[in-house]
């Protein structure tokens, strides 16, 4: 198997692990960097459940980026780069098997 | 005629005159926000075609003033500063504080000022409490824009027990507030077409305030 079959298939691993990341963050559109921790606690005073909210620190994987400036923290960079590599690759081995025949 | 008119005028008066009772209680009752009562909280949602964002911020303070003879004269003020808005996204908070949008650094704080309570209907009155849904009628005020706003307002009134005092001394109150914002109308244009694919051009806004009685 050449070098360049060899980093299609990496590529291909990469992207759909980023892929399994990005669903199991919340098919999220953009970046975030938060989540809000959400505890319901029943108020007998009232007669309701009252929810208690706080922002924690944590990378949710978007589709986009956070930040403009960091492209990197998004799901559509590692897309991007990875389709383009793998059509260098892919044009690199129809070349190497035509020189061969 | 001259009978009729005067019928007329009886019963605009009379409509005007209609005061709403809030039970047995008598005269004013100044309500403060107060966290030992609850946390208060103003969620937002931003419904746009790019994305669906919610937010809060739980630095709310003010107080209002609940006329029991007469509730539909009750008035208070509510505020939050801009600062303490989050949506999770830190980036996207920091541009929700610049000059393009919210404008934190001249006008820090979002208030709403409740200049009456109208359809005032009574849903519960017993010797814990009262439960009254209202429109609360007044200004609200975002980055230095004020414009005439309608919240729908429901208020559970609860009557001075052992077991609110283990909370708060006096009577202990919980509203629940829902309107929404135009950002056009207070002037929040942001950058480019973001207003209507990214953010949506409505806030709806959620409220939860929670006090106590203080004299």
């Amino acid at each position: 198997m050449s070098g360049w079959r060899i980093l299609q298939i990496g590529l291909f691993i990469v992207i759909l692990s980023l892929s399994g990341l990005w669903m199991n963050d919340g098919f999220q559109v953009f970046t975030k960097d938060k989540s809000e921790k959400v505890t319901l606690q029943k108020d007998d005073i009232f007669g309701t459940t009252i929810e208690k909210r706080e922002w924690v620190e944590d990378f949710q994987f978007g589709l986009l980026p956070d930040d403009p400036l960091q492209p990197f923290r998004s799901l559509s960079f590692y897309f991007a780069i990875a389709i383009l590599t793998i059509a260098i690759a892919q044009r690199k081995i129809s070349k190497s098997s035509k020189s061969l025949s | 005629m001259k009978s009729f008119i005067i019928l007329c005028i009886i019963i605009i008066a009379s409509l005007e005159l209609k005061a709403t009772q809030l039970g047995n209680i008598k005269g004013k009752k100044q309500i403060t926000l107060n966290k030992a009562v609850g946390t208060s909280i103003v969620k937002f949602y931003s419904n746009s075609p790019l994305e669906k964002f919610e937010g809060n911020s739980q630095l709310l303070q003010g107080s209002f003033t609940l006329v029991a003879e007469q509730l539909e004269q009750s008035t208070g003020q509510i505020s939050f500063p801009v600062n303490s808005m989050k949506t999770g996204l830190s980036k996207r908070d920091d541009h929700m504080y610049g000059k393009d949008w919210l404008d934190a650094k001249s006008y820090p704080m979002v208030t709403f000022d409740v200049k009456k309570f109208t359809g005032i209907a009574i849903k519960k009155s017993d010797n814990t409490g009262i439960e009254f849904s209202a429109m609360a009628e007044g200004q609200c005020t975002l980055k230095g824009v004020s414009k005439y706003a309608k919240a729908k307002v429901y208020v559970k009134y609860v009557f001075e027990s052992d077991a609110t005092k283990k909370r708060a001394e006096g009577d202990l109150v919980m509203v629940d507030a829902d309107f929404s914002v135009s950002l056009k109308d207070f002037n929040v244009l942001g950058k480019g077409d973001i207003i209507g694919s990214k953010v949506g051009e409505n806030i709806d806004l959620d409220i939860k305030l929670f006090g106590n009685e203080s004299n």
